[in-house]
C-alpha cells in the first residue's frame, strides 16, 4: 500500500521569503562591512536565524506519530490505523494518483489536526447500492436513513424487508437533491465520486454538519480489493470484528477457488500437448454499443476474475485497469475465436445479441452456445443482485466463472446461459 | 491537351479519394489478399469504408443544397434541426424503449435507424408546413434553430430518467461511427444519395438562378417555392439517412461545399456537384482512417476527428474570406 510521504528537505521547510530576505540583508551588510571576518560571522548568524524561523513556520505533520496502520490484503484506496486512544481511516481517490480524499478518526481524543472526528453513526446515508449492501451485511440496515435510489438495492436484508419503506430516496432520477439531503440531517454519508459537481454539492451541504466518506471501491483493480471495503465500513461503524470475519470468509473461499482453478489448469496442461496459452479457454466480455466495444484491459478486475477462474481474458492491452473503446472490426478480429462470452449486459438471449449486431454470429462462443450473462438474480424492483452482492461476495462470482470455464453450469448463482 | 487549373485540381482530388479508399481498405497487418477474402473484410471493413464514402458524399451534397436553400454559406444539417430531430428519435427509443416494450431483447437496436429517420422527418414536415406560411428565408432558419433547441431540451429531460447502459448506448451513437453499418444498410444509404444527386443534377441551373434571388427565379418562369421544396426534401433526406445509420456526423456538410467552391472558383452547381462529393468523401474517409489507425488498441470517435479537422478549417476559410 502506498502512503503519503512528508518531504523534509531544507528548502521545503524554510519559506522562500525568509531565504530571499536573508540573502538580500547578507549582501548589503557584506558591502557595508569592511572586515571579512565580521561579514562571515554575521551571515552565519542570519542563516541560523532564518532556519530556525523556517522550522517554526513549517506545516506540522498531521496526526499522531504513533499510529499503527493495519495492512490490507488487496484494497489500495483506504487504510485503517490505531493508537491507544483512537482509530483512523484514510481514503484515497484512485490507485494511480493516490490523493487523499478524506482523513477521519474516532475515539477519546477531542481534536487531532488534519483529521475529521466521527462522533455519531446512527443515521447513515449511503449513495451506492454496494455500500448499502455492505452495511446490510454488517447488520446496520436499520441505521440507513437515505439511499441514492431504491431501484438499485438488491441485498435481501433491505430489499425484502419493510425497512425499504422508511428509507428516503435522495437521487431517484439523477443527481442528489440537495434539499432532501440537508433535511434528512444524517450523521454520516458514504458515497462514491461520480462527478466533481455532485461531490462539491454534497460537501457544501455536509460542511460543519456531518462527515462524508468517499468510498471509491469501484476503482479497486482486484475483486477482493473491492470486497475488502467491508472492513473499512465495519471499522468505521463499530463492527470491526464482524467485518473482519465476513471478509476473511470471502477471501478464504475466493482463494480456494482460485487455487482449484490453477490446479485444474496445471492438470490440463500436463495431459494435453497444446501450448500453455491455449490450455486455458479464452473468454470475451461485454457487448458493442453502436459499433463501439468496451474491451477490459489486462489489469482490470474482470480480467483478474477470469484469470483466477482459470480462463484467459481477451484484452487488447495487457496493462491498465480500465477498458479500451474499439470499433467492431478490431474487436471482432480479437474475439472471433473466443471460447466463452460473458457479461452480455441487457442481452439475455442469443437472439437479442444477433439482433443487436448480426456479425457476432461468427464468434466461436456463439456457435458453441457458450454465452453467459449475470441475469439470474433479477428482482422485481429492477435491481440485479450481481451489481451489489457480486461486489461484496466476489467468491460467488468466481465460483460461477470457474463453473462456466469447467463447463459445469448446473448450479450457478449469478450467471445463466443465454439461450 | 491543356488542362485548366480547376480540371487539374479535380483530378488530384479524385486521385486523393481513390488513394484514401485503398488505404482504408488495406489490412493493418498481414497478407492483403487473404484479408480481402476474409469474413472480417466482407462483413466489417467493406461496409465501413463504403458507408464512410457514401455518407461523406451525401453529407457534402446535403450541405451544398442547404447552403443554396438559405443562400448562406454557413448552413448545414444541424442548422435546420435535422440532426437534433434524429437525435431526439434515437433518444426516445433508447431511453423509453423499456416502457414501450422494446427493451426486452434489445430489439430497439434494429429500429434505431427508423427512430432517427422518424425524428428527422418530423422536423422536415414541420419545416415544409411552415414553409408554406413563412415567406422569409431567415424565418425558416430561425425555426430550424428553435427546433434544435426544443429537441435538445427534450433529449436532456429524457436522459435524466435513463439507466447507465442506455446513456452509454446513446453517447456512443452521438459520437458517430461507420463501424456499425451493415452491408444491407448501404442500400437505403446509397438510394438516398442517388436521389439527392439526381435532384441536384436535374435542377442545377435552376439552383444557380435561385442563388441570385426569388425574383430571378420567377422571371425565368420557375417557382421559387417548388425549388425550395426540392432543396428541403433532398438535403434533409440525405442528412437524415446518414444520421440514422452512422450517427450525427458533423462538419462535413458545412465544409465540403466550401472546399469545392475554392477549387472551382465558382458557385455554379454544375461545377460543384462532383467536387463537393469528392471533398465530402475525402473528409469522411480521412476521419475514418485516423479514427481506426491512430491508436493501436482503441478506436477514436469519428465526430471528434472531424471536429478537430473541421473547426480550424472553417476558421481559416472565414479568415481568408474576410481578409
Amino acid at each position: 500500500m502506498q502512503h503519503n510521504k512528508t518531504k523534509l528537505h531544507f528548502f521545503s521547510v524554510v519559506p522562500n521569503q525568509t531565504l530571499w530576505g536573508c540573502a538580500i540583508i547578507c549582501t548589503i551588510f557584506e558591502h557595508c562591512m569592511t572586515s571579512l571576518r565580521a561579514s562571515l560571522v554575521f551571515t552565519t548568524i542570519l542563516i541560523a536565524i532564518s532556519m530556525l524561523s523556517g522550522c517554526q513556520n513549517a506545516p506540522k505533520k498531521s496526526g499522531p506519530n504513533d499510529i499503527v496502520w493495519i495492512k490490507n490484503t488487496h484494497a489500495q484506496l483506504f487504510r485503517i490505523g490505531l493508537t491507544k486512544t483512537d482509530s483512523f481511516l484514510e481514503v484515497y481517490d484512485a490507485p494511480k494518483s493516490m490523493l487523499s480524499i478524506g482523513k477521519f478518526y474516532w475515539g477519546s481524543s477531542s481534536k487531532i489536526e488534519g483529521y475529521q472526528k466521527i462522533e455519531n453513526r446512527d443515521k447513515i446515508v449511503s449513495l451506492s447500492a454496494i455500500h448499502t449492501g455492505m452495511l446490510a451485511e454488517l447488520g446496520l440496515a436499520k441505521s440507513i436513513v437515505g439511499v441514492e435510489s431504491k431501484q438499485y438495492i438488491a441485498h435481501p436484508a433491505i430489499y425484502s424487508s419493510s425497512l425499504l419503506d422508511s428509507v428516503q430516496e435522495l437521487a431517484p432520477d439523477g443527481p442528489v437533491i440537495p434539499e432532501k439531503l440537508a433535511n434528512l440531517k444524517p450523521q454520516i454519508l458514504i458515497g462514491y465520486v461520480f462527478n466533481i459537481q455532485e461531490k462539491n454539492t454534497i460537501e457544501r451541504i455536509a460542511k460543519n454538519h456531518f462527515p462524508v466518506i468517499w468510498a471509491n471501491n469501484h476503482l479497486e483493480p482486484h475483486p477482493l480489493g473491492r470486497a475488502e471495503w467491508i472492513v473499512a465500513m465495519g471499522w468505521l461503524l463499530g463492527k470491526s470484528k464482524e467485518s473482519d470475519n465476513v471478509f476473511k470468509g470471502i477471501s478464504k473461499e475466493y482463494l480456494a477457488i482460485a487455487k482449484q482453478a490453477a490446479e485444474a489448469d496445471q492438470e490440463k496442461k500436463s495431459t494435453t500437448e497444446s501450448n500453455s496459452s491455449r490450455a486455458r479457454p479464452t473468454v470475451m466480455m461485454n457487448i458493442p454499443y453502436n459499433g463501439q466495444w468496451f474491451v477490459p484491459q489486462g489489469q482490470s478486475y474482470m480480467s483478474q476474475f477470469i484469470l483466477d477462474a482459470g480462463g484467459m481474458p481477451i484484452t487488447l492491452q495487457p496493462e491498465g485497469s480500465g477498458s479500451n473503446m474499439v470499433g467492431l472490426e478490431k474487436a471482432l478480429q480479437a474475439m472471433k475465436l473466443a471460447d466463452i462470452w460473458i457479461n452480455t449486459d441487457n442481452c439475455n438471449t442469443r437472439k437479442c445479441l444477433t439482433e443487436m449486431e448480426p456479425r457476432v454470429m461468427n464468434i466461436k462462443a456463439m456457435q458453441g452456445n457458450r454465452v453467459f450473462n449475470f441475469n439470474k438474480k433479477l428482482n422485481s424492483n429492477g435491481s440485479n443482485s450481481y451489481w451489489d452482492l457480486g461486489c461484496i461476495f466476489p467468491n460467488l462470482v468466481l465460483r460461477d466463472l470457474y463453473n462456466i470455464i469447467q463447463n459445469d453450469t448446473q448450479s450457478m448463482y449469478f450467471y445463466q446461459r443465454c439461450n | 491537351m491543356q488542362l485548366s487549373r480547376q480540371q487539374l485540381f479535380s483530378f488530384w482530388v479524385c486521385l486523393g479519394l481513390i488513394g484514401l479508399i485503398l488505404i482504408d481498405l488495406w489490412p493493418s497487418q498481414g497478407n492483403a489478399i487473404a484479408f480481402w477474402q476474409s469474413e472480417i473484410f466482407l462483413e466489417l471493413r467493406l461496409p465501413r469504408v463504403l458507408s464512410a464514402l457514401i455518407g461523406g458524399i451525401a453529407l457534402g451534397w446535403s450541405g451544398l443544397m442547404m447552403q443554396t436553400l438559405f443562400r448562406n454559406p454557413l448552413a448545414g444539417p444541424f442548422l435546420i434541426g435535422i440532426t437534433p430531430g434524429a437525435t431526439f428519435g434515437v433518444a426516445l427509443t433508447t431511453y423509453l424503449g423499456s416502457s414501450l416494450g422494446l427493451n426486452e431483447t434489445f430489439s430497439h437496436m434494429a429500429i434505431q435507424p427508423l427512430a432517427a429517420l422518424g425524428g428527422a422527418f418530423l422536423v422536415l414536415s414541420i419545416q415544409l408546413a411552415l414553409h408554406k406560411k413563412l415567406s422569409q428565408m431567415h424565418s425558416l432558419l430561425l425555426v430550424g434553430l428553435v427546433l434544435g433547441y426544443f429537441f435538445g431540451a427534450a433529449v436532456d429531460i429524457i436522459t435524466q430518467t435513463a439507466q447507465a447502459q442506455q446513456v452509454k448506448q446513446f453517447v456512443m451513437w452521438g459520437m458517430g461511427s461507420f463501424d456499425r453499418v451493415l452491408l444491407r444498410e448501404l442500400i437505403p444509404l446509397l438510394g438516398a444519395t442517388i436521389m439527392g444527386g439526381l435532384i441536384l443534377t436535374y435542377h442545377r441551373h435552376a439552383f444557380n438562378t435561385y442563388l441570385l434571388g426569388d425574383i430571378h427565379v420567377e422571371s425565368a418562369g420557375k417557382s421559387a417555392k417548388t425549388l425550395r421544396n426540392w432543396l428541403i426534401v433532398g438535403s434533409a433526406t440525405m442528412a437524415a439517412i446518414v444520421t440514422a445509420f452512422c450517427g450525427p456526423i458533423s462538419f462535413v456538410g458545412l465544409i465540403a461545399p466550401h472546399i469545392s467552391r475554392k477549387i472551382q472558383g465558382t458557385e455554379a452547381h454544375q461545377k460543384n456537384i462532383f467536387t463537393t462529393a469528392m471533398a465530402g468523401g475525402i473528409l469522411t474517409l480521412a476521419a475514418d482512417i485516423i479514427a481506426n489507425n491512430t491508436l493501436e488498441n482503441s478506436t477514436l470517435p469519428v465526430n471528434a476527428i472531424l471536429s478537430i479537422i473541421g473547426a480550424p478549417l472553417v476558421i481559416w476559410m472565414l479568415a481568408r474570406k474576410t481578409g
